[in-house]
């Protein structure tokens, strides 16, 4: 495996190659050893957790209404339903605009905070990096809660803010219209997921040696091209992975939505996680509720090829 | 050291610091409405709401939430789960992730799909198999009962950032150890965690954060008092009718706290953990 | 209240036969339950101070018949929460013999899914029919059969601030057209009149079904809810518009469809708004609140017809299908229906129609007992209807709130909403 990302990373820069090794393939000899580590992993998660989601799919192929031990099998009913359930369009292009900006801005704030905080520019960074992080470990609901206070319409901090920042037009019941309900719960949703990039490039930036910066900057390099060609190629695996599971993590949203909007107002702020939810749970059909978690998943996996494949390719 | 920094680094420090503190500051804001609210009387929230300065401040929130909330009891459940099953979650996330990125596992990249689709299910979906498989071993009711979904479903989101982070760890340095006579044991233990540590103890922070906050397994399989966990304890502060915020406000702090300090603890280890140079430049 | 103990035993072990049969039938899966002489297992979503209450009764209940009751109780989970953790316990290895649910569609679907047992013949037997508030065994029954005994009733009403009455010069009004005056009164006083939060429907709705009872009149109304009236006509589109009349006055809070209830409450004892619609818990709220009780006043809601009515439900214990612990269940509801047990657990919500417990601190509870035994109450609409029924009402109600449709438009689609959920009856 030669892609030992600072190798690259240090190209413009003055590089010290080792003398010793040369870089060269592993040889492609599998070992039926790695199977014992792999095992007591691959075990708990199929028992635990595949085999229970498999037997969701069994349930989507049934009008189970979530009580009666009888479950009719109906076939593809379920999903036939789900082409004309009008909640789902509004679903689906909430999770996809949610999904959007839950992503880029968490990603693009997490890199910026993990580089000032990483900065010898920046005093008191430790401090710094535990309020960046704190929001993080809020369960969510007590963000929702907190949040459901800063947006109250009449004497929250928001509008409130911005009387006093003289814009008093834009004040605005912001979870209570159609039309703004969705971006504002993006709000809070950005303000807790920022702390997960945030620590991943964290610990990302420690794998790039001060040497390569130091070089770089021997040879001239000015602050944006150190940026440039030595951090951003050491970040790239980080990106791969953050984007992945903020990805996984967006489309899944649900806790959050629920606590705040409960998918409304009426349903304007429904996504597919609480359309799943409010159908198995609230309408005792949890059949066609399974059917959306099988969507959700569907969906998913093809997020998730280019990852793997990325990531298993020398 | 301000002798030997140029007039214009100084500045710039002075700078960056004030402007990410009052960055920080704004973060920050809408936490200190919850630790204002913590902090004072219920009458005091009553009459002039949450975005208010308080007019009276109490600590009495705190031993009112212990009561409500049974933090004695919920406390140590969650104290336990978390001790018991992060360390082994990310134990056994490990060994997965070392056998993905170094063993030359073999159908490693269906391996690899078939634990990255783990993310894609939705709690919610298998819940319900899940109450029914544990009833019939009769682990419903039972702290011990949630461990293995909880395990479960953090391992695909370990498994996947530590094989991230061991691919990082150059081959070379594993065949030298290798050439030295250590066996594949020994360059994970030895080599692999040392090296991926800033890694492990992300992942452990995410991990012990996920758990200590997990209600939906926690809501559906437990049902005694004597087992609840903090997020079960937290629902007793909302009556059927009405919420006690400030108790609530209290109870929050007092769940999250200890979580932030374990972090601020720990993230020296993310950013001071890997010296430079580990890492083939 | 009398009992004839011996009278009530025989009955209770012909239910218990009963039930051993049926409960036979229904188990599925982990085998038989096992009888146990004298213990029982009953799970509420009573909260802290609540659950306190109910248990003393148990302690009672236990010093008398020996029979231990297990209380288990998943406080602050509400009806959104209840029905899903009592539906896994079920299915659990150790079902409760008895639950608390809430009457009308939150507890019809354990009923048409087999999981609770009649009581036709204990009502019968200890003639709980003339024990009891009509409403309150009509909010138990299930297709002209007994299924809960009846824990708390519940009532609405206006309750209000009577500083802020006298401030924006207006008293109780004693018509809905005086109401809307009162509304446009509290308006220039700079107060909201009705502080309502929208995010789950619940609280604007008890706003709607005022007008609608209003619009269409008791019996309508009645045969609205049931599905056996069409939705699309006249009486609904004017309640629709009535609604729609409070949005654009401003008697609601501005953005209400994006606050929660607790939020909204807390207007009423910060001064912000001057009514709630709600229910007796209301004077503990205002009670910890710290204010001075003067301060706070409540009335039943006008509506113009020959009979009064307020929005209600009930709330009871059930037994599930497949306890084998019948007669023990049996007994324990002889025993909640007793005086002092009603006095402890149930209070001024008790569904007995001859207690009268002391007003002490709750003069207003005192007050609903007995309105609540005048006014006879409709079922509150989001128990008459299925949850995903209720849930297409919300989303109209929200449109029509925001303006996106019109009152006739909202009518017919609430109509396509009943139809949906009757076919599906029928199916």
């Amino acid at each position: 495996m030669t892609t030992a990302i600072p190798a690259e990373a240090a190209r413009p820069a003055r590089t010290p190659r080792p003398t010793t090794t040369p870089p060269r393939r592993r040889p492609r000899r599998h070992r039926p050893s790695a199977w014992a580590y792999a095992a007591p992993a691959l075990l708990v998660y199929t028992g635990f957790l595949v085999y229970p989601a498999l037997q969701s799919v069994y349930l989507s192929l049934t009008s189970w209404d979530g009580i009666t031990p009888d479950k009719e099998f109906v076939g593809l009913d379920n999903y036939r339903h789900l082409a004309d359930d009008p909640v789902i369009g509004t679903a689906v292009r909430n999770n996809l605009l949610w999904t959007l900006v839950t992503i880029l801005l968490p990603m693009l704030l997490g890199l910026a905070l993990a580089l000032a905080l990483n900065s010898r520019l920046v005093r008191g960074r430790s401090f710094l990096r535990t309020v960046f992080y704190a929001p993080a470990v809020l369960p969510l609901v007590s963000v929702a809660t907190i949040w459901g206070w800063l947006y109250n319409p009449t004497d929250g901090a928001i509008n409130e803010a911005l009387t006093t920042l003289g814009l008093e037009a834009l004040t605005h019941a912001w979870l209570g219209d159609d039309s703004t309900a969705l971006w504002a719960t993006m709000v809070p949703a950005v303000w807790v997921r920022t702390g997960f990039p945030l620590l991943l490039y964290l610990a990302a930036l420690q794998g790039i040696p001060r040497e390569l910066h130091e070089s770089a900057a021997m040879d001239g390099a000015n602050a944006w091209q150190r940026f440039r060609h030595v951090t951003l190629p050491g970040l790239r695996p980080t990106n791969h992975i953050v984007l992945a599971l903020s990805l996984i993590e967006s489309f899944k949203v649900f806790d959050l939505i629920y606590a705040l909007t409960y998918g409304g107002p009426g349903r304007s702020t429904q996504v597919l996680g609480t359309w799943m939810y409010f159908n198995v749970f609230q309408y005792y059909q949890s059949g066609y509720g399974a059917a959306i978690a099988v969507v959700i998943t569907l969906v998913a996996v093809f997020v998730g090829i280019p990852y793997v494949l990325s990531q298993t390719k020398d | 050291m301000a002798a030997t920094i140029p007039a214009s680094r100084t500045v710039r420090t002075v700078g960056a610091s004030v402007a990410l503190g009052l960055l920080g500051l704004v973060w920050f804001a809408p936490l200190l409405v919850l630790v204002t609210t913590a902090l004072r009387t219920g009458a005091d929230l009553a009459s002039s709401g949450t975005i208010s300065w308080p007019g009276s401040w109490t600590l009495d929130n705190f031993a009112d939430a212990w009561k409500i909330g049974d933090f004695s009891t919920t406390y140590r459940n969650s104290l336990l789960i978390a001790v018991v099953k992060v360390p082994l979650g990310v134990a056994v996330s490990a060994l997965l992730a070392y056998a993905l990125a170094k063993l030359d596992l073999r159908f490693r990249r269906s391996v690899m799909f078939f634990v990255f689709l783990g993310l894609t299910v939705p709690l919610y979906i298998a819940i319900v198999p899940l109450f029914t498989m544990l009833r019939s071993v009769y682990l419903t009711d039972t702290l011990a009962g949630l461990l293995p979904a909880y395990l479960a479903f953090g391992i695909p989101f370990t498994t996947l950032v530590l094989h991230q982070f061991f691919r990082r760890v150059p081959d070379e340095l594993i065949e030298a150890a290798r050439i030295d006579g250590a066996g594949d044991f020994r360059i994970f233990w030895q080599f692999m965690l040392p090296l991926a540590l800033p890694a492990l103890v992300t992942v452990a922070i995410l991990d012990t954060v996920a758990t200590w906050n997990e209600l939906l397994i926690a809501l559906i399989m437990l049902s005694s008092p004597e087992n609840s966990t903090l997020p079960l304890g937290m629902l007793n502060f909302s009556g059927a009718f009405s919420t006690n915020h400030t108790g609530l406000s209290a109870g929050i702090l007092i769940a999250v706290v200890p979580i932030l300090v374990l972090y601020a603890l720990l993230q020296r280890w993310i950013v001071g953990g890997l010296t430079a140079g580990a890492v083939k430049g | 209240m009398t009992m004839d103990r011996r009278r009530f035993l025989s009955g209770a072990a012909a239910l218990a036969a009963a039930l051993g049969t049926a409960g036979g039938l229904t188990a599925c899966g982990g085998g038989r339950l096992q009888a146990s002489p004298d213990r029982l297992s009953l799970f509420t979503y009573l909260d802290a101070t609540q659950a306190p209450l109910l248990d003393q009764v148990l302690d009672s209940f236990r010093d008398e018949s020996g029979i231990t009751v297990r209380h288990d109780t998943l406080p602050g989970s509400g009806a959104a929460l209840f029905p899903d953790k009592v539906r896994t316990q079920l299915l659990g290895a150790r079902p409760p013999d008895l639950f608390m649910m809430w009457g009308g569609q939150i507890a019809a679907p354990f009923i048409d899914a087999g999981q609770i047992a009649a009581l036709d013949e204990v009502y019968a037997r200890h003639g709980w029919d003339e024990l009891l508030n009509p409403a309150a065994v009509r909010d138990m029954t299930f297709d002209g059969h007994r299924y809960g005994l009846p824990g708390v009733i519940a009532n609405l009403g206006c309750w209000y601030r009577t500083d802020l009455f006298e401030r924006a010069g207006v008293s109780v009004p004693t018509s809905y057209d005086e109401l809307e005056d009162v509304c446009d009164r509290i308006v220039a006083s700079g107060v909201v009149p009705l502080a309502t939060g929208g995010v789950y429907g619940w609280d604007p709705m008890r706003l709607f079904e005022y007008l609608l009872e209003i619009t269409a009149g008791p019996e309508l109304h009645d045969r609205l809810l049931v599905g056996e009236a069409s939705w699309d006509r006249a009486e609904v589109r004017d309640a629709f518009g009535l609604f729609r009349k409070w949005v654009e006055r401003k008697w609601v809070p501005e953005g209400f469809l994006g606050i929660t209830p607790d939020v909204a409450d807390s207007y009423l004892t910060q001064g912000t708004g001057a009514f709630l619609i709600t229910g007796q818990w209301q004077e503990y709220t205002n009670n910890a609140s710290g204010l001075d009780p003067e301060l706070f006043g409540t009335f039943v809601l006008p509506t113009g017809h020959d009979v009064v009515r307020t929005s209600g439900w009930t709330e009871g214990f059930f037994l599930s299908k497949a306890s084998p612990n019948g007669e023990n269940a049996a007994r324990l509801f002889d025993f909640l229906l007793t005086p002092p047990a009603q006095e402890t657990f149930a209070g001024f919500r008790t569904p007995l129609t001859d207690l009268a417990p002391d007003p002490g601190e709750l003069p207003l509870n005192a007050r609903w007992l007995e309105l609540g035994r005048r006014h006879p109450h409709y079922v509150i609409q989001d128990q008459a209807f299925p949850k995903d029924v209720s849930d297409a009402y919300f989303q109209i109600q929200s449109d029509i709130a925001q303006d996106n449709v019109s009152p006739r438009d909202a009518a017919a689609r609430m109509q396509d909403a009943v139809t949906t959920w009757k076919e599906g009856q029928v199916r």
